[in-house]
């Protein structure tokens, strides 16, 4: 699959095209900042060109009263998802491509277990929806985004390490949040070496929007059970360690059509 | 039948994003976008 090593390179840099930034510590504050782009990429990244969707949607629902913009947000979402399901995480993610890259350091390799993918549907509804939009202060304002606060890894790797590293920001005195976020990135960075996708699987609250809209969305993935052998080719070629022919249009396919490329019946087609 | 339903879930969506686009204020989501966002890397 060249072709979507391609396509991820090229998206990495439409996303985060302003590498000079990275020298000075400022970020890009163009009109193309108002758009949130269809992945998990920080807006307090350097480089970035567009609002993270997740940071987009947890400032929009932290705006009281409440502010109309959290529709925009959400119908761009939806738009996305029922055009292709999860294409974007297997296509277009940077923080995707980040984790192809880290599995193919030779390492052993772990199983990630099957209960721990409903990890990101409590991040996406505690972290993404609920704290934003009910813890408020005693102003009444949001208290922040919590997801990005206590979780992201991204918007650590993406944002604070580059911005430390140039010294644009300073360590605080009590630096609890950014301590446990560099635990985290380390951890999921570690997790990254030796299972497929563990940050998508687990804890990627945009994979779990997008994984709802797989069943219904406009590309499906389908498998001819006729000339399916069940050989498990697909399962070890899959980024998301998935058995497809238990279903294309499971929440965790991220529709990279590895499978289709890998199958050696023939099996896995694409369906509109 | 079935696949009416994406097309459906794209035109509500798309009302959705031009609706609120229309009536809400993107100044919250832009202003966090062009600021450093402390909070979304762990200083704030």
């Amino acid at each position: 699959m060249k072709i979507r090593r391609i396509v991820q390179s090229i998206a990495v840099f439409v996303f985060n095209p302003w590498l000079a930034n990275f020298l000075s510590g400022k970020l890009y504050t163009g009109r193309l900042k108002q758009a949130c782009v269809p992945v998990l990429n920080c807006h307090s990244c350097p480089a970035a060109t567009g609002a993270c969707p997740i940071g987009g949607l947890q400032a929009a629902l932290g705006d009281k009263p409440f502010n109309w913009i959290t529709l925009h947000v959400v119908g761009l979402l939806g738009v996305v998802g029922a055009i292709g399901g999860r294409f974007a995480c297997g296509w277009l993610c940077p923080f995707g491509y980040l984790q192809d890259g880290l599995y193919k350091v030779p390492s052993p390799k772990l199983r990630v277990p099957r209960f721990l993918e409903w990890g990101k549907y409590a991040a996406l509804a505690v972290l993404v929806v609920a704290l934003p939009l009910l813890w408020v202060d005693e102003f009444g304002y949001s208290t922040g985004p919590w997801f990005c606060r206590v979780l992201c890894p991204a918007g650590t790797l993406e944002g604070a390490v580059p911005l430390l590293g140039v010294g644009a920001e300073e360590i605080p005195e009590r630096p609890y949040y950014l301590v446990v976020k560099v635990a985290i990135l380390v951890f999921f960075l570690g997790w990254m070496v030796v299972s497929k996708r563990p940050f998508c699987r687990v804890a990627c609250p945009l994979g779990a929007v997008y994984g709802l809209f797989n069943r219904h969305s406009l590309v499906q993935l389908r498998v001819d059970a006729a000339r399916c052998v069940k050989c498990d080719v697909c399962r070890r070629t899959c980024p998301m360690d998935l058995r497809v022919y238990e279903g294309g249009d499971a929440s965790g396919c991220i529709r990279c059509l590895s499978c289709r490329s890998a199958c050696p019946k023939g099996a896995v087609r694409i369906e509109t | 039948m079935r696949r009416v339903v994406p097309w459906v879930l794209i035109a509500v969506f798309l009302g959705l994003a031009v609706a609120g686009a229309l009536t809400g204020s993107i100044q919250p989501v832009f202003q966090k976008a062009i600021r450093i966002c402390r909070e979304c890397i762990g200083i704030g």
